[in-house]
């Protein structure tokens, strides 16, 4: 009987010992990443402008430095300061506001979430978690007023802007300076809508202008600017965009545009904080120099060799920074 | 328990155990197939919806630069295609990680999805600029969803491998545990069996030797081999028993053989007495086979005159035979001469009948013509008186008197016809007497000649009896003389047979004395085996002379 006993035994222990072995696990807990996530501007992706811009910006980044990002859209949010939060509380690394528009939002949810690092695109905030990247839009304005004083034959060029903002003022001196440069003889019309999106409104006022006998004009505002692209086109006259190439708007007008490196600008900073682990706080400037601003490619019309060469050579004077 | 349920346990708890490690095995690669099979179609056809939707937004990109009919159905084709791998992965994306990426991509899809419809609807080119940006967001969320699938998929495949890993140590460990235990009971039960056989086979050994007092082995266990033990111990004891019976019957063999040997030896000289006697009776029994053969000869001729003479009655008894037959044969000719005779008679008597009948038609005839006669007459009376009336009349009645006149001659003529008729009457009736008076002749004749043969056909007769008397006899004789053969052919018979039973009695005691003469070697042989039994016996003996028994 004790022999009996002990191999029945002996043989449930090596049965447990098999089942036992079967159930082992971890849960699964996917890589450590960095994680980015950005407030887009008004209307939001595919606004051909400073979202896509900034998208593109973020997808490179995600293809080439491994990180992932999210981003949140005003018609989803209803306010800035919701998908800011939203975007804060996923455990973003790094949470972007994009536009000077956002810039109250984002220091109120800054504030909220003081250890998280946050970064204000074309506005600038004290806050101590908070990286203001500007441009230097006059050195783009500079050349894209170079552009127009070239290829003008009335001697007459526009430059309407959005509204009477230091900001929008820095595009208007910078153009300024840039048509002064090339003839002083040339007369400026400026005119602030007064409204970013309204697209008509800016169509009558590119009217008066042409009216006036203006040929180049520069738009700085928004949807409204691209009123003004359509209306140069109908009337045969010159146009140059701003922010992103905007030669679609007006296929047979858009000279150059000033391009704001929204996507250059994100993908630099990102780098940086991949390749750091931070990146410099308060305010960044990015210019010609940095890349952050320039000109889209002439179309339209073709600028001779001693047009090329005058544009080449302020463009070199504005990368030194001596062109004023 | 018996040795046959111990190894049995034996082996059927290694079987167990077996079975259990393999079916662990199974089990644990099943569960690792079936974790595999459902999740890499899953990444897949992630993999794919990205590549559609990519599609998806350059052809609505396209659209836009280029927005023709064509451009546009490839827009929308490649959006149903991406909408279609939406609604498959749907049920795939179980992992939060993944799923909460994969319904905000679903959402955005299905506003995409009707936005750039409605877009390419209205042709409106900015919209579908705008839509084909939107798409990369769609597209952002499924990076993300992809990647966190990849690193899921990387991960099981890890667990996957530790698992394998962790099943191929347990199998491994099982298995020597298994191999350990499953030697260690082996060995155990081995020796339980080994040890009591081998004392067995010890003892087995000393009493092939013909040592057969060994000592018996104590065994406890009450199974195969403590059947074994007791069976081989009474064995032990049953030889002991025999070997001693054995001696003691041999013994009593060899006092039995020298008894037959004696009595055999008293047989074989009676034998030899009754093989003399018996020889001598053979010689006798020929003597009288002999002397029955020269009478059966005799009784053979004898037989054979006798059978001549049956012969020649048997001739003379068929010769009567023929007489009869001949005698017989003339009665038939007599008795058809008479019935010959007979008819003659009636004929005769009608011919007589006849002629008579004949006469008296020829007395009608005279009758008849009697009256014709006087007719004839009368008619000349008439013919006469009418030749006077006419004569009487004159010259009137001339023709008259020729009339008269030729009725006369008619009458004249008639009377003569008539008397020619009674003329032949007459003749016919004399010829007709000649007849009668012959015929009576001829039956008196018949009447005699039937009278004769009678007379012949009783003469017949009598012949014909005293014939038979004669056959009847011979008949009788030859019967006599068949009877008297068979008498003699038994007799003969009966002579053979004794014939024949005194040879084979002869012939028996020939083979009587032959047989003695076996039966006198038969008891010399025997007389040899007894000596050999004997010797066997003082054999078995010394055979015994070498066991020890108890």
């Amino acid at each position: 009987m004790k022999k009996k006993s002990f191999m029945w035994m002996m043989s449930i222990m090596l049965v447990l010992f098999i089942s036992g072995c079967s159930s082992s696990s971890a849960t699964f807990k996917p890589k450590d990443r960095i994680k980015v996530g950005i407030m887009l501007s008004d209307v939001g992706l595919g606004d051909q402008s400073f979202s896509d811009s900034a998208f593109k910006g973020l997808m490179k980044a995600r293809d080439e430095l491994g990180i992932i990002f999210d981003y949140r859209e005003l018609k989803d949010t209803k306010t800035y300061e919701q998908g800011l939060r939203e975007l804060a509380e996923a455990g973003n690394d790094l949470v972007i506001g994009l536009g000077f528009m956002v810039q109250e939002d984002l220091e109120k949810v800054a504030k909220q979430y003081p250890k998280q690092t946050f970064i204000l695109i074309d506005s600038v905030s004290d806050l101590e978690n908070v990286t203001s990247i500007t441009f230097k839009e006059d050195e783009g304005s500079f050349l894209a007023g170079i552009v127009a004083g070239l290829i003008t034959k009335t001697n007459k060029v526009g430059f309407i802007g959005g509204a009477d903002v230091p900001l929008i003022r820095k595009f208007e001196s910078g153009f300024v300076k840039g048509v002064k440069a090339v003839n002083p003889q040339i007369a400026v019309q400026e005119v602030y809508a007064g409204n970013f999106s309204d697209d008509k409104l800016g169509a009558s006022i590119a009217k008066k202008m042409i009216a006036n006998g203006v040929d180049v004009l520069y738009a700085a505002a928004g949807l409204t600017g691209v009123g003004v692209l359509r209306e140069a086109e109908l009337n045969g006259k010159y146009a140059i965009g701003v922010d992103s190439d905007q030669y679609f708007h007006a296929e047979k007008a858009v000279v150059t545009s000033m391009l704001k490196n929204v996507d250059v600008a994100l993908y630099t900073i990102i780098k940086e904080y991949v390749e750091k682990g931070s990146i410099p706080k308060g305010t960044v400037q990015l210019g010609l120099k940095e890349n952050g601003v320039d000109l889209a490619p002439i179309r339209v019309i073709s600028l001779n060799e001693q047009q090329q060469k005058t544009l080449e050579t302020w463009k070199q004077k504005a990368l030194e920074g001596t062109f004023e | 328990m018996t040795i046959k349920k111990k190894l049995l346990l034996n082996s059927l708890l290694s079987l167990i155990f077996s079975v259990s490690i393999i079916a662990f095995i199974i089990f644990n690669m099943l569960s690792i197939q079936s974790s595999n099979q459902d999740f890499v179609p899953m990444m897949m056809k992630t993999q794919q919806l990205q590549a559609e939707l990519k599609a998806a937004k350059q052809s609505l990109n396209n659209y836009a630069y280029s927005p023709t009919e064509g451009n546009k159905q490839e827009a929308l084709t490649r959006l149903m295609d991406s909408e279609k791998l939406f609604k498959q992965l749907d049920e795939g994306m179980k992992q939060p990680y993944f799923q909460q990426p994969f319904e905000k991509a679903k959402q955005k899809f299905s506003a995409l999805m009707k936005e750039a419809k409605a877009a390419l609807d209205a042709r409106d080119i900015a919209e579908t600029r705008r839509q084909s940006m939107r798409a990369e967001g769609i597209l952002n969320d499924l990076y993300v969803v992809n990647m966190y699938v990849n690193e899921y998929y990387d991960y099981m495949q890890k667990q996957l491998q530790e698992q394998i890993r962790s099943v191929i140590t347990i199998s491994f460990v099982s298995v020597g545990v298994l191999l350990l235990l499953a030697s260690f009971f082996s060995i155990r039960l081995t020796r339980t069996i080994t040890t009591p056989l081998r004392k067995i086979a010890a003892n087995a050994k000393e009493i092939a030797r013909g040592n057969l007092r060994v000592e018996p082995i104590v065994y406890k266990g009450n199974d195969e081999l403590g059947d074994l033990n007791h069976s081989f111990t009474t064995m032990t004891e049953q030889l002991n028993g025999l070997l001693h019976s054995v001696d003691t019957m041999s013994k009593q063999v060899e006092a039995f053989a020298k008894e037959i040997e004696q009595e055999n030896e008293m047989l074989t000289e009676i034998n030899n007495q009754v093989a003399s006697s018996t020889n001598e009776l053979s010689a006798g029994a020929q003597s009288i086979s002999e002397e029955l053969q020269s009478a059966v000869q005799l009784i053979e001729k004898m037989e054979s005159t006798f059978s001549e003479n049956v012969a020649r009655t048997e001739q003379t008894a068929k010769y009567s035979d023929e007489a009869v037959l001949a005698i017989v044969n003339g009665q038939q000719a007599l008795e058809e001469q008479l019935n010959f005779i007979r008819e003659n008679a009636k004929a005769t008597a009608l011919i007589e009948n006849a002629t008579k009948e004949f006469a008296d038609y020829a007395g009608k005839i005279e009758n008849m013509a009697k009256a014709v006669d006087e007719i004839a007459s009368q008619t000349n009376l008439l013919a006469l008186n009418a030749a006077i009336e006419a004569a009487r009349a004159g010259e009137a009645g001339k023709g008259f008197a020729v009339v008269a006149e030729e009725v006369r001659k008619l009458a004249e003529e008639s009377a003569k016809a008539t008397n020619q008729i009674f003329e032949m009457v007459r003749l016919i009736k004399r010829g007709l007497t000649n007849v009668l008076n012959s015929v009576r002749q001829g039956v008196e004749i018949a009447d005699a000649q039937s009278r004769a043969i009678e007379t012949t056909t009783n003469a017949f007769k009598e012949i014909e009896q005293k014939v038979n008397g004669i056959s009847h006899d011979i008949q009788s004789l030859v019967s006599g003389m068949a009877i008297s053969k068979q008498l003699g052919e038994q007799v003969l018979q009966n002579v053979e047979s004794i014939s024949a039973v005194v040879e084979q009695s002869a012939a028996g005691s020939e083979e009587i004395a032959a047989s003695m003469t076996e039966q006198l070697q038969a008891f010399k042989k025997m007389g040899e085996k007894v000596t050999t039994l004997r010797q066997l016996t003082d054999e078995l003996q010394t055979m015994m002379a070498k066991f020890e028994t108890k």
